[in-house]
């Protein structure tokens, strides 16, 4: 039952193996700067969420304890997104 | 008593209590002293009372956990313990060597017991909690040895519980660490590094692990909840405490003239060591909520949740507040300091000790629980000793972030004896407190002789 | 089986008054210690990942300068090895599910196995850094960059040992398709390690 639930682990698993690459590739050219900054933390937040999702298992949990995990993920990025804004100015 | 060889931790209690009324009053002599820099000058120089008040403490919590020990292995290891002679044996060695060193301390100066015990030999005096002549270092290893091999041999051959492995590691690791006691390199960097192996991951390292296991051991015998429910939340809570306690030890290398990276590695870990005992008050409220019998020993319950709320302030709150390197930059070595050492050892160790004894006490004694007014009396103890103890920490709170304010932060600080003078107010209301604690110290020693219908006990733990 | 739920976190009063709907929600998988020992793992990185960043904000330059030196290439690898190795945790679990005691240890080994991968190549990247004489004490980015990889590869080598268990546990038999906490638990445990890496990766190895 549970894996019919889209999206599968496999289905998960190829998102991350490409968001990985994308963050390999803007790494290797050397990017940088606000916009990819806030790229970079949107594909984190988004695979963060992603394995706790269809690898933790938290999709089927209840709503409190998943938030934790989500919750982290946003204080997190959010918080090093500040850091790099203030590096900025 | 489900064995007879539990018997021999009653001694050890016994002198356990003793030994921390002395505690007490020594440290009301120093309170004294702060206010009246002559007070009982020469006989009781500061210096002097301070050593006999902080040693005094590591001794009788020492004699407490071994008594916990000697009390609760034997009982989850469904077995009799190895030896009761050697127990007994070591109780009187430790003892005697214990008294002789206080007062080599109180009648001989310093310096001349150091002479006298052949400090030159082996150089390990003069430094802070580890003043002990060698030969009373040496003595402390061979007890701890001794001890080591009786629980070791009783555990290994018998059940072996979570709780009584828990505790195993724990006295290992007290063992293992205090040997860098002997460790006195004349590099001051590396004395005062190696110097934190011993107190640091003592008291925030291995002594969280026994900690962690007497009061699992009590909340199971008065809740009555599962084993495997309380032993997991033991696993978690110790995981973290090594997690956290262990690379905190950095929070000490701060100003040492240790690599710098400690600061970092120092502030990170160590904020994090009110965790596992964020984690322990849960636990204990949590199992005493879902307790599934009504023990008749409430005194013992109270001591319980108490400890796991007062360590959780005392240790992980207190601790935190001046734990970062920036914050502890103006704050170290000020009376920030000895307000939380004095909430952390007594919320975290005092009261775990006092909560074994609580437990263990009336079952050694031959009843099941101290009768309606001795427990009622011991909890009254519970609170004036536990409330005075939160006003001195709040008093010296003050005078430290004073302290800090006039002496450190400022543009123009002042000389330490000026602002000494300054906070004078707060070291009297200090010593005032230290009298309710004292009250509520004598309060607790009398409700070991309160009597009174033990049969009122019986039928209460019915109702 | 959870043993260990502490509160009562959604009282079911509505369940008096209206018929209760078809419950898709779920315990925690695996004990719940697990997660208490995750969600306390998360903070403590979490904190790290901050220190990292604030600490940056002070010291721009110099981190964008070191952190090019970094070797991307295995990082970005270690992240594909780290993802695939949660796959087999995930798929071990369904085998569990299914009862399939041996396909599920097989997924196990498979998944310590990308682990011993993962240190493989950080013991590369670590041992080249340490030619170039890098060392804690050489500058704030690289005290940051050792002490993030190697505090998360201990957790790798942990992560290893628990799985390793579990796997043996499950080859000799010891989970069942009705009683299999300790194969959800380690498995847990496991995804906790690759999140952490997730998040270490951008953040250490690209981000300026």
């Amino acid at each position: 039952m549970r894996a019919k639930t889209f999206p599968n682990a496999f289905v998960v698993w190829l998102i991350l193996v490409l968001l990985t690459v994308a963050t390999w590739v803007i790494g290797e050219a050397g990017l940088g700067g606000p916009l990819v900054v806030a790229v970079l933390l949107l594909s984190i937040t988004l695979k963060g969420q992603l394995v706790a999702d269809a690898f933790m298992g938290m999709r089927d949990v209840s709503s409190s304890w998943r938030w934790v995990v989500s919750g982290w993920l946003l204080i997190v990025t959010g918080l090093i997104g500040l850091a790099y804004w203030t590096g900025v100015h | 008593m489900q064995y007879q060889s539990q018997a021999v931790a009653k001694p050890y209690f016994i002198a356990a209590i003793g030994l921390f009324v002395g505690q007490i009053l020594f440290g009301l002599i120093m309170g004294l002293q702060y206010v009246m820099g002559d007070f009982l000058f020469p006989e009781i120089p500061f210096n002097v009372a301070r050593m006999v008040h902080t040693n005094l403490l590591i001794v009788w919590l020492l004699f407490g956990f071994m008594g916990a020990a000697y009390f609760l292995v034997p009982e989850e290891a469904e077995r009799e313990l190895h030896s009761p002679k050697l127990a007994l044996a070591l109780f009187w060695i430790f003892l005697i060597a214990g008294a002789l060193t206080i007062l080599g301390y109180l009648l001989v100066p310093y310096a001349g017991l150091a002479k006298m015990t052949g400090n030159h030999l082996l150089p390990t005096m003069g430094r802070e909690f580890l003043e002990q002549p060698t030969i009373t270092k040496l003595g402390i290893v061979v007890v701890a040895l001794g001890f080591l091999y009786n629980i070791g041999v009783t555990i290994l051959a018998g059940r072996k519980t979570v709780v009584n492995l828990v505790l195993l590691t724990g006295l290992v690791g007290l063992a293992v660490f205090f040997l860098f006691a002997f460790y006195n390199p004349e590099n001051l960097v590396k004395d005062k590094f190696y110097w934190w192996w011993v107190v640091h991951l003592w008291v925030e390292g291995v002594w969280e692990l026994i900690l962690g296991s007497i009061l699992a051991f009590v909340l199971l015998k008065v809740t009555g909840v599962d084993r495997e429910v309380i032993e997991k939340w033991l696993y978690v809570i110790i995981a973290m405490a090594l997690i956290t306690g262990v690379i905190g030890t950095g929070h000490h290398f701060y100003w040492i003239g240790a690599p710098e990276y400690w600061q970092w590695w120092g502030s990170i870990f160590s904020a994090m060591e009110p965790i596992p005992f964020f984690m322990m008050t849960v636990f204990a409220f949590n199992m005493v909520n879902r307790r599934r019998r009504e023990h008749p020993n409430q005194a013992a319950v109270l001591w319980a949740l108490g400890t796991a709320v007062m360590a959780f302030l005392g240790a992980g709150v207190w601790g935190f507040l001046h734990t970062l390197a920036p914050v502890n930059y103006y704050t170290h070595g000020t009376q920030i300091t000895a307000a939380h050492g004095h909430m952390a050892f007594y919320g975290a160790y005092v009261m775990i000790v006092l909560t074994i004894i609580s437990y263990a006490m009336p079952i050694l004694r031959g009843q099941k629980a101290g009768n309606r007014s001795a427990q009622v009396l011991e909890m009254w103890s519970f609170w004036f000793m536990t409330v005075s103890m939160v006003f001195i920490t709040l008093f010296l709170t003050g005078a430290g972030i004073l302290q800090v304010w006039m002496q450190r932060y400022s543009d123009a600080p002042m000389a330490f004896m000026v602002v000494q003078e300054k906070i004078e107010l707060f070291y009297w209301m200090r010593e005032v407190a230290g009298l309710v604690f004292l009250i509520g110290l004598i309060m607790y020693v009398w409700s070991f002789f309160v009597k009174g219908d033990e049969r009122v006990v019986a039928s209460a733990a019915t109702a | 089986m959870n043993v260990l739920w502490p509160v009562q976190l959604q009282p079911d009063v509505n369940a008096i008054a209206t018929p209760p709907a078809p419950r898709r929600v779920r315990d925690l998988p695996g004990d719940f210690a697990i997660w208490i020992f995750i969600y306390a793992e998360l903070l403590v990185f979490g904190v790290f990942f901050l220190a990292y960043a604030f600490a940056r904000a002070g010291n721009v330059e110099l981190f964008n300068e070191h952190q090019q030196f970094l070797d991307r290439t295995t990082g970005a690898v270690n992240t594909l090895v780290l993802i695939t190795s949660s796959l087999f945790a995930v798929r071990a679990v369904e085998a569990i599910r299914r009862g399939a005691a041996a396909s599920c240890s097989r997924w196990l080994a498979m998944a310590v196995m990308s682990g011993g991968v993962f240190v493989v190549l950080k013991l590369i990247e670590f041992a080249d850094k340490q030619e170039q004489g890098i060392t804690l004490s050489t500058n704030t980015f690289y005290m940051f960059y050792l002490s993030l990889t190697f505090f998360h590869f201990m957790h790798v080598l942990m992560g290893m040992v628990i799985l390793s268990a579990v796997a043996v546990k499950a080859y000799r038999g010891a989970y069942s398709a009705s009683r299999h906490t300790g194969v959800e638990t380690g498995a847990s445990y496991w995804h906790m390690v690759d999140l952490v890496w997730i998040v270490l990766f951008p953040l250490v190895y690209v981000m300026h």
